[in-house]
């Protein structure tokens, strides 16, 4: 079992669970645009660099350079992989929320205080 | 394909910013791939757009994580100075979202720097390619060049070239150099294919590719054996001309191609980017015949000598002169004091003249960026006007004295940072322009002028410059902010005393501004006029309405005199018939053009001084018509006629200053002259013509003497067409006129007489053009600056008027003491401007081989301009004290 210490946070959680959902495709720019398409927020580009490289120093992701392709100016893409540390990471904050939101009314409109 | 690639320099910015964090390379190319698709819905011009901003914001927020203090770990210890850290990127925030809040004002601040630094990147980048290292080869510290000190003095005395004999004695003795190479100018044209097309070459001696270190990119170099006559029917091929004319043929090797009509051998193609000397794209070995080897007083070899591993040019040049001084005991005729000089080839290739130049003008971007940084000051001193209450506030609450400085501190650098990263673009724009405007004839006389760029080394010099501009106009603000007095800034009425230290400091800022600008301004005046002068005066010959072209022979037509005669009488013959030609001529160089010919001359009755000391001439082989067509007066005697035939009387015409030198006094029609040569005839002088000014930089003009076309035939002439109007049909006249002859001889250097002369002088160009343009900046700049220090003089004021204009103060008066106090201002900053212009305009005289004349009239005037200038820059906020109400100036506190 993997210790936790690393905590996540609200930006770094949404970038994880990009990573997973790509799968083999994950690189920044489709990253970027899973954000922006089912998270509804607009990410700068600069922002999402800066969040996976200091993921890959926690190392709860791991990357890898792929081919260079002509279309990148000769250059290869740099693709992203949650590592089993980001893994135990997301899922200690999944259950962490889930504790705390338990017995609360969330919905929208039964909002009670 | 072109324009899907993002901006080149914004993907360099990017690549240097990222470079060295996790992702730097596949960030780069993510933002191409990106700008891919943003290419096709916004198009190329938005595409680019976003790139510069994305390249930026990206590359921003990288270099600035990678640089931010890591939070500790939960169960790690506070660093020590850790905490002084994050309090420094709080401030770097604070500043930045003020700069983001007052946009207009940084705008502004950002663009004058960005204007002051742009110009200085412009200037440092010329010097570094063209003066620090215009020579980019390894070896460059082993390579010199060795001149010839001409005994007989002149202005390029010790740049002379060598005679054949002399190297290769010098060849044999030398010890400290491991190679001396020979190098002969040899233009050839090359006939292979459809047009042809006429090269720069030169000869060389076969060692000439190893002693450069550069070696061949294929085939091989010259073998020692190719430096014998009748075996160096070799070339090495320039990469240009391969790749241009060959498609980069790779099995050029062994081939033959036809240069100047005789089939040479291609051996081998010379590495990409190697052109020396002077733009070379054909080498081939140089072999002295006997005949070459017997005349010691025929000086046209060029030498770069490679020193062995240790030696210094001065050991060298010690060797050297000491075999100059035993050659010139054993053959006085010749070599009687004749000495040589050594030169590091990086130094040798530079310009002449182009450091102190170059120099002149970093001197004058210097002022314009003081100009920047005073206006700046002013602003930033104002605007600390502005906040002392928000400053006062941080004082109150237990900022220290030194974070104040900080903040205010880190505000100017990131100022002088943004305006920076503006000048990079503008600077690099300017090199464009250069490089754009620059005739190709000429820039490949210009070592270094095609590595003109933008790169890293200027990038540095640039943040050099950038933090000392921060400590010129951030310091003193900040330190004067600084020192608050808390009880008066936060007092309700936040009125402040203007002190007098403020004033002073007020005071010196109006003066610098407006005797920086006149100095610019003077000097941009000289640069202009002189400039104008030398493309417009009067240099002894008519250039508008001519048009020229050269034409070098080949194969049969070059092989005798009789050949090139009825050749070139031919084409004559046929221009001269077409309609819209009015005047048609022969000569062997055209007044402005760079090639120059000169003979040494015998004078008939005077004693015949030896070789190495005899009067020299300009040597102009003319038909008939010359002096008619560049309309050359003639002073004296007769122009040359049609009867002057090869069999005539050999006959010459003289120069006003041949004339006079040669017999004062007398008049020398019916006098005889030689020029040195094997069978020169004795030629009788039958006029004089009005001196002519072949170069502008010349310090005097050269005397010259005039021989008829038919009576000393050349393979190499330049046709020149007159028509009086705009001469540019007239190219195609003369390329048809030879072309209908014999469509196998190139026809090149096809310019009007006018665009001559204007090739000639470019670098007279570009001074003024750059003069001119700091000139105008720096007007600009001072008038700003000068508005607005007296506009927030007045500002604070207005209470004093205020008061002042209660108590019974007349409007006139308000307005004398505001205007009075300006003008007296302006008054010392004209005279200290005036000195400083003197000076510079001293310094411009002697680098600018005297083209430029300290003219009054240039002084009066712009003196008036700059006087004008900050009247009118004082008078707007003198009326403006006017229009103060007594009763709300008081009230407004």
């Amino acid at each position: 079992m993997i210790s936790v210490d690393t905590y996540l946070g609200e930006f770094e959680h949404l970038v994880l669970l990009a990573v997973l959902r790509l799968g083999a495709e994950a690189y920044a720019v489709p990253i970027r645009a899973e954000i922006e398409e089912r998270g509804g927020r607009s990410v700068a580009r600069g922002a999402l660099y800066t969040t996976l490289d200091r993921l890959e120093q926690k190392g709860l992701v791991r990357s890898r350079l792929g081919d260079a392709l002509a279309e990148r100016g000769g250059r290869a893409r740099r693709y992203y992989a949650v590592s089993a540390r980001g893994l135990a990471s997301l899922r200690a904050a999944r259950s962490s929320i889930d504790r705390l939101s338990e017995g609360l009314a969330l919905e929208p409109g039964r909002v009670t205080n | 394909m072109k324009g899907r690639r993002p901006p080149r320099l914004a993907e360099w910015l990017l690549a240097r910013l990222v470079r060295g964090s996790l992702g730097g390379e596949a960030i780069v190319g993510d933002l191409a791939e990106e700008h891919h698709f943003e290419a096709r819905s916004r198009g190329h011009a938005g595409a680019a757009v976003w790139y510069w901003r994305e390249a930026l914001s990206v590359g921003g927020r990288v270099l600035l994580q990678r640089h931010r203090p890591r939070r500790p770990a939960p169960s790690s210890f506070p660093m020590p100075g850790e905490s002084s850290m994050s309090e420094l990127w709080r401030d770097l925030r604070l500043a930045a979202r003020l700069l983001v809040h007052q946009r207009a004002f940084a705008f502004i601040v950002v663009l004058t720097l960005a204007v002051g630094l742009a110009s200085n990147a412009t200037v440092m980048a010329l010097i570094d390619s063209l003066v620090v290292r215009p020579f980019p080869l390894r070896d460059i510290d082993r390579l010199v060049q060795v001149f010839g000190v001409n005994p007989a003095g002149g202005q390029f005395a010790d740049r002379a070239e060598v005679s054949p004999a002399d190297v290769v004695d010098w060849q044999r003795e030398v010890k400290t150099a491991e190679s001396l190479v020979a190098m002969e100018w040899w233009d050839a044209s090359i006939t292979s294919g459809t047009e042809p097309e006429r090269l720069q070459g030169f000869r060389v001696s076969p060692v000439f590719f190893d002693a450069f270190g550069v070696g061949v990119s294929m085939g091989r170099g010259f073998t020692a054996d190719e430096g014998q006559p009748g075996r160096d029917r070799v070339v090495v091929l320039g990469q240009g001309l391969w790749q241009r004319r060959f498609g980069g043929d790779p099995t050029i090797v062994g081939r033959t191609v036809p240069l100047d009509g005789v089939p040479y051998q291609v051996v081998g193609v010379a590495p990409a980017g190697f052109d020396y000397p002077f733009g070379s794209e054909v080498w081939v070995p140089l072999a002295f015949s006997n005949a070459a080897l017997e005349h010691r007083e025929n000086r046209y070899i060029q030498v770069v000598g490679r020193l062995r591993e240790g030696a210094t040019p001065a050991a060298l040049q010690a060797e050297l002169a000491t075999v100059a001084a035993h050659l010139a005991k054993a053959y006085p005729t010749t070599n009687r004091d004749w000495t040589v000089n050594v030169m590091s080839l990086s130094e040798s290739v530079v310009d002449l003249g182009a450091k102190a130049f170059l120099m002149v003008h970093q001197l004058a971007t210097i002022l314009v960026l003081l100009l920047a940084c005073v206006n700046v000051a002013n602003l930033l001193l104002v605007r600390a006007a502005d906040r002392e209450k928000e400053l006062a506030l941080r004082v109150a609450l237990g900022a220290s004295r030194w974070r104040v400085i900080r903040l205010l501190g880190i505000e100017s650098l990131m100022l002088a940072g943004l305006g920076a990263a503006g000048a990079v673009p503008l600077a690099w724009a300017a090199l464009a322009g250069c490089r754009a405007a620059m005739p190709p004839s000429v820039a490949r006389f210009v070592r270094g002028w095609d590595q003109l760029d933008v790169d890293l080394r200027v990038i540095a010099g640039l943040a050099a410059l950038a933090v000392a501009s921060t400590l010129l106009f951030g310091l003193l603000p900040a330190l004067r902010a600084s020192r608050i007095s808390l009880t008066d800034a936060l007092k309700s009425g936040g009125r402040t005393a203007a002190g007098s230290g403020r004033h002073r400091l007020r005071n010196a800022m109006v003066v610098t501004e407006v005797a920086v600008a006149l100095t610019l301004l003077v000097a941009a005046g000289l640069s202009v006029r002189g400039t104008l002068d030398v493309l417009w005066r009067d240099d002894g010959y008519a250039m508008d309405g001519v048009m020229t072209l050269r034409v070098s022979l080949l194969g049969g037509r070059a092989e005798n005199g009789d050949q090139q005669r009825a050749f070139f009488e031919q084409v004559l013959t046929d221009v001269s018939g077409v309609s819209g030609v009015d005047r048609a001529a022969l000569a062997n160089v055209v007044p402005g053009a760079t090639r120059y010919i000169s003979r040494t001359v015998d004078i008939e009755g005077q004693p015949v001084l030896e070789a190495g000391r005899r009067p020299s001439a300009d040597y102009r082989v003319v038909s008939p018509g010359y002096f008619d067509a560049l309309r050359v007066r003639l002073l004296e005697g007769r122009a040359f006629s049609s009867a002057d035939t090869a069999d005539a009387l050999p006959v010459a015409i003289v120069s006003q200053t041949f004339a006079r030198r040669t017999w004062p006094g007398q008049s020398p029609i019916g006098k005889r002259i030689r020029g040195t040569g094997a069978d020169e005839p004795w030629r009788t002088v039958v006029g004089v013509a009005h001196d002519v000014r072949h170069h502008w930089f010349a310090d005097q003009i050269a005397p010259a003497f005039y021989v008829p076309y038919p009576q000393a035939p050349s393979s190499d002439m330049v046709l020149i067409l007159r028509n009086g109007g705009d001469p540019s049909p007239l190219a195609r006249v003369g390329r048809d006129a030879v072309r209908r002859l014999d469509a196998t001889q190139p026809v090149y250097e096809v310019r009007s007489l006018r665009q001559v002369r204007a090739d000639g002088a470019v670098g007279l160009w570009f001074a003024a053009i750059f003069m001119g343009a700091f000139g105008l900046i720096g007007l600009l700049l001072a008038a700003v600056g000068v508005y607005a220090i007296m506009a927030h003089a007045v500002r604070q004021r207005t209470h004093e008027i205020g008061v002042r204009m209660a108590l019974g103060a007349s409007r006139r008066a308000v307005v004398g003491t505001t205007l009075g106090r300006g003008m007296a201002l302006t008054g010392i900053g004209l005279a200290l401007g005036l000195t400083g212009a003197y000076l510079l305009g001293l310094v411009m005289e002697r680098t600018l081989f005297g083209s430029i004349r300290l003219d009054v009239v240039t002084f009066v005037a712009f003196t008036a301009v700059l006087a004008l200038a900050a009247l009118a820059a004082a008078i707007v906020p003198a009326r403006r004290a006017l229009g103060v109400d007594p009763m709300i100036s008081l009230r407004s506190q």
